[in-house]
């Protein structure tokens, strides 16, 4: 069953006299029960999609065609109140630097226990005791001193956690992560991706993961969407992304992470073409090994490889 | 703006120019109407003594209080005086001394405060107690005392005006510049082997500029209202000299009476300056942050 | 092959105190008794996460802050106690390539004069003469001429990055330090910067330290590896005996992380996991730091201080347990009363 249709979603941000289009007609479907992992680079559109879900873009942002469904309903023609019923509720983020997201003048405990507050009524206590609850599920030690602590006294890893426990006390039925561990120490993100894992199973929650490091997220994830420069190049289970892509920049992309046996690191030259501006033909031309005059003319359609598989690029 | 081709002849180290640089960020109109009244301003002040105008410091005992006409464009303030003329002429004066006096500050001030935060320890509490004791002087009575001793010219009254003015440019820029002794770039230079003191003036006082350029204006303003209250004591620029803030000064008492031309002129003139100014500050503000 | 020694850091060690709410001081050792070597033309790969002390080393290293105990002999010559009018002329000799180039370069300078002012030492070269040099490091780095007449902001980071290196070779030194300088960039080019210093070595036998946290682009880079945790080395040695048959339990914990979705890694996954978060120490701590998180730890690590020693020749490794532990497959469970940890619920601070 679909959780999350987003149907030909175009994002643009009009900062000073420039327009970035961030996302350029994207469309994916999110099954219920399902990890899915969004892979990107800088300037790819991941974060702008998890962002756009949740209608949480800044006002410099417009979006300027495309329907987003959740659960058949359109979250782009819901006004603010009926939204504000999904957001925390239905659909929950874990955000990028927790401590950032975290406001400072409120005891960690007590930001919890208003969210559980918000959305489930009670009493002032119980939702205090909820929140100690999560936060002791989420590997927090100690966790009604913890409770009481400002965010600026928890470390990063800690801080992670905390958010993801605010995601817990919700049981929504969809959880965003945007790189939840990035400027953690690579020893803690790999607890911090279990815990998230964890807490998705035991909420028998939808995951939708976005994360620049593909290996990464193959970990816990049994889907797998490549982005780049505001495109889907290909959308597939984790073992056919990871093992055969289809795509020449996933391919070119896993080359980079996993290595090869060579003395010279692989790395794709060029950089990212520039947001501001519209083109013909494929985003990667510009860069693609495999580049011919049809990729300069024409812009390649997503299409399917093999069932469950697809791939925007002419010649895969 | 870059070209598809690259530079035929080589690189040049050179970028456009900078004038080229203000139009491309803020626009053609912008530039060319801000800098434009300033240099009418600017060409008013410097010719105003061989244009046509009415003598400025010649009382007419007929001619007292008149509102505006055919003959006087601005009216007449209480000697006769043509405020039009006076209002032309006092350009002079006053961006001369506001103008000069800031810039005295701020050059003496921007450094001062640099060294100071860059080097901290004892160089930067020493540094740090002589400004705030020049802050703690009342800026009448120093003026007053000031002039006392070292006589009432209008060199004086720059003077008097600079020294308010050093450690407030002082201050700011220190404070600017303590979390920029840490910043990479800045470790970057000593690297490269730069000594501390090129450090401070190469590196770290071109990115502390950007609150000084924001300060400028109103710094001026301000000491355009310090000239007129020392003039209007009897310091520094003489009675009849024109200057606007002594004859907003002196305008003010007659707005009652319905009198509102000598007050109101040159009160536009200097709003209408410092409103430039304001805008030229911005816009040279521009070349230094980076645009999104 | 054993190069001459270009650097020789012996017994580093530096402190920092900080005066916390309470008045009372608190002091971190972020450098503890370090020491290395590295030789010409060879690359020591510094691995380790935040409070390793190995941008503290890099620092103390380029003479940006004073060790508080220990020597740096660079090309055999003590630089540690100089002053900085002494040090400045070996400024040409000893570089630096910083973690972030957003904010590793004067925002109010091009390109161009930034590479002139990283010349301002040499000053037997003319303005001219930097200038050339200055386009003759951008061509060599793959960057187009036009480049140096932008500002920082109008490039890209790993542009910038290029930059960078070019910066640190402007002076013509013998030594870059490199402080992640991969870190801040997109997985798909960093393979551009490694493989320009790779060739830059080749060409002019440069010696390079390389800091990153990331395995992954340290497989390339290094010849040999040192791994630090809290300001101490736990496990050194040649790159391949580190990432193959690696002894520390920290260093398998860092494998573990950084080489995921590799499938002979899968294994070292379940068991090199480390719980909780960086336990920090205060001075009167003698166990092995790494007391808390590991679970292989028994009680002897609590109390006794481990010292660096030899487990292989040139393969160093500060654990007791090492040859143990190897031998018996790096076992889920262990002899001291740990379990299967779950995700970091048994953080205990000391």
């Amino acid at each position: 069953m679909v959780l999350v249709d987003i149907q030909n979603l175009r994002v643009q941000f009009h900062i000073g006299r420039d327009v970035v289009y961030a996302l350029r007609g994207i469309s994916m479907q999110i099954e219920r029960g399902t990890r899915t992992a969004i892979v990107g680079e800088s300037g790819s559109g991941k974060t702008v999609t998890a962002t756009s879900m949740l209608r949480l873009l800044p006002p410099t942002a417009r979006i300027t065609e495309g329907r987003i469904l959740f659960q058949g309903t359109d979250l782009l023609a819901l006004d603010e109140n009926e939204l504000r019923r999904i957001r925390g509720s239905k659909i929950c983020m874990v955000f990028q630097n927790a401590a950032a997201a975290l406001n400072p003048l409120y005891p960690v405990g007590q930001q919890i226990a208003d969210v559980y507050h918000h959305h489930n009524g009670g009493s002032k206590r119980e939702a205090w005791q909820r929140a100690v609850e999560v936060l002791a599920a989420t590997g927090i030690p100690h966790p009604e001193v913890r409770a009481r602590n400002y965010p600026f006294e928890y470390s990063g890893g800690m801080a992670q956690r905390a958010m993801i426990a605010m995601a817990l006390v919700c049981s929504p039925q969809l959880l965003i992560a945007d790189e939840p561990t990035s400027g953690l120490d690579v020893t803690i993100q790999v607890q911090v991706l279990d815990l998230i894992q964890d807490v998705v199973e035991r909420l028998n929650a939808t995951l939708v993961l976005i994360s620049h490091d593909i290996s990464l997220v193959s970990a816990i994830c049994n889907r797998v969407i490549v982005m780049y420069a505001g495109t889907v190049m290909e959308a597939g289970t984790a073992g056919q992304v990871l093992e055969h892509p289809a795509n020449p920049y996933t391919i070119r992309l896993l080359e980079c992470f996993a290595g090869t046996d060579g003395e010279e690191m692989p790395y794709i030259p060029g950089r990212v073409p520039d947001l501001r501006e519209q083109w013909q033909g494929c985003c990667f031309a510009g860069r693609c090994p495999r580049a011919q005059d049809i990729c300069w003319r024409e812009s390649p359609a997503l299409r399917q490889v093999e069932p469950g598989h697809y791939s925007s690029c002419h010649f895969s | 703006m870059t070209t598809a081709v690259a530079n035929p002849k080589g690189a040049s180290f050179t970028r456009p120019s900078l004038l080229r640089r203000l139009v491309d960020t803020n626009g053609f109109w912008r530039v060319a109407i801000n800098f434009g009244v300033l240099l009418v301003f600017i060409g008013l002040g410097i010719l105003a003594p061989v244009l046509p105008l009415q003598n400025p410091v010649k009382p007419s005992p007929m001619n007292t209080l008149q509102p505006p006409s055919a003959e006087n464009w601005f009216g007449t303030d209480r000697d006769g005086m043509d405020i039009f003329s006076r209002t032309i002429h006092a350009i002079r004066t006053d961006f001369t001394l506001a103008i000069s006096s800031v810039l005295i500050g701020i050059a003496l001030g921007v450094p001062l405060g640099a060294i100071s935060g860059y080097y901290g320890g004892l160089l930067d509490n020493i540094l740090t107690r002589i400004t705030e004791v020049f802050q703690g002087f009342p800026q009448i009575l120093f003026g007053m005392a000031f002039i006392a001793a070292a006589g009432n010219t209008l060199t004086n009254v720059v003077l008097i005006v600079a020294f308010y003015n050093i450690p407030v440019y002082s201050k700011m820029v220190r404070s600017v510049v303590v979390p920029l002794r840490d910043v990479e770039f800045v470790q970057a230079a000593r690297v490269a082997g730069n000594s501390s003191l090129r450090i401070v003036f190469r590196h770290i006082i071109p990115n502390a500029l950007v609150p000084v350029f924001a300060q400028l204006p109103l710094s001026c303003a301000y000491a355009v209202q310090m000239i007129a209250g020392l003039s209007f004591i009897g310091l520094g620029v003489e009675i009849p000299k024109p200057e606007w803030g002594s004859m907003i000064q002196v305008g003010a008492n007659y707005i009652v009476f319905g009198k509102w031309w000598l007050s109101v002129f040159p009160g536009l003139a200097l709003f209408c300056s410092v409103w430039v100014l304001n805008n030229i500050s911005d816009i040279l503000k521009s070349l230094w942050t980076r645009r999104v | 092959m054993t190069a001459d020694v270009v650097l020789s850091i012996q017994n580093a060690v530096k402190v920092f105190t900080m005066r916390r709410r309470s008045l009372k001081r608190v002091s971190m050792t972020a450098v503890d008794d370090v020491s290395l070597i590295v030789r010409r033309g060879e690359t020591v790969g510094l691995v380790g996460e935040s409070g390793s002390g190995k941008s503290t080393l890099g620092r103390a290293i380029l003479r940006l802050l004073d060790l508080d105990g220990g020597k740096i002999l660079f090309e055999g010559q003590e630089i540690q106690g100089l002053s900085e009018r002494e040090f400045r002329p070996l400024r040409t000799k000893l570089q630096m390539v910083f973690q972030n180039p957003a904010t590793s370069f004067n925002p109010a300078m091009t390109i161009g004069q930034t590479l002139v002012d990283a010349m301002c030492l040499s000053r037997h070269l003319t303005l001219k003469q930097k200038e050339q040099r200055a386009l003759a490091l951008l061509d060599q780095m793959e960057l187009d001429e036009r480049f140096v007449a932008l500002y920082p902001y109008e490039m890209s980071g790993g542009q910038l990055q290029r930059v960078a290196l070019a910066r640190a070779l402007a002076p013509g030194p013998d030594f870059i330090f490199l402080d992640e300088p991969t870190a801040a960039l997109d997985m798909s080019i960093r393979g551009q910067i490694i493989n320009l210093l790779l060739s830059l070595q080749r060409q002019s036998s440069l010696s390079f330290i390389f800091v990153s946290h990331d395995l992954r682009v340290i497989r390339y880079i290094a010849h040999y590896v040192y791994v630090m945790y809290l300001g101490q080395i736990v496990e050194a040695g040649p790159k391949h005996a580190v990432f193959e048959t690696p002894r520390h339990p920290y260093t398998r914990a860092l494998l573990a992380a950084t080489l995921i979705g590799q499938a002979e890694r899968g294994e070292m996954r379940r068991t090199g996991m480390l719980a909780g978060e960086v336990i920090q120490r205060t001075p009167d701590f003698a166990g092995c730091k790494l007391y808390g998180r590991c679970r292989y730890a028994t009680e002897r690590c609590a109390h006794e201080p481990q010292a660096l020693r030899t487990v292989a020749p040139d393969h160093w490794v500060r654990c007791w347990r090492a040859e143990e532990l190897a031998q018996s497959g790096w076992p889920a469970e262990s002899g001291a009363a740990k379990e299967e940890l779950p995700t970091g619920s048994q953080q205990t601070a000391v």
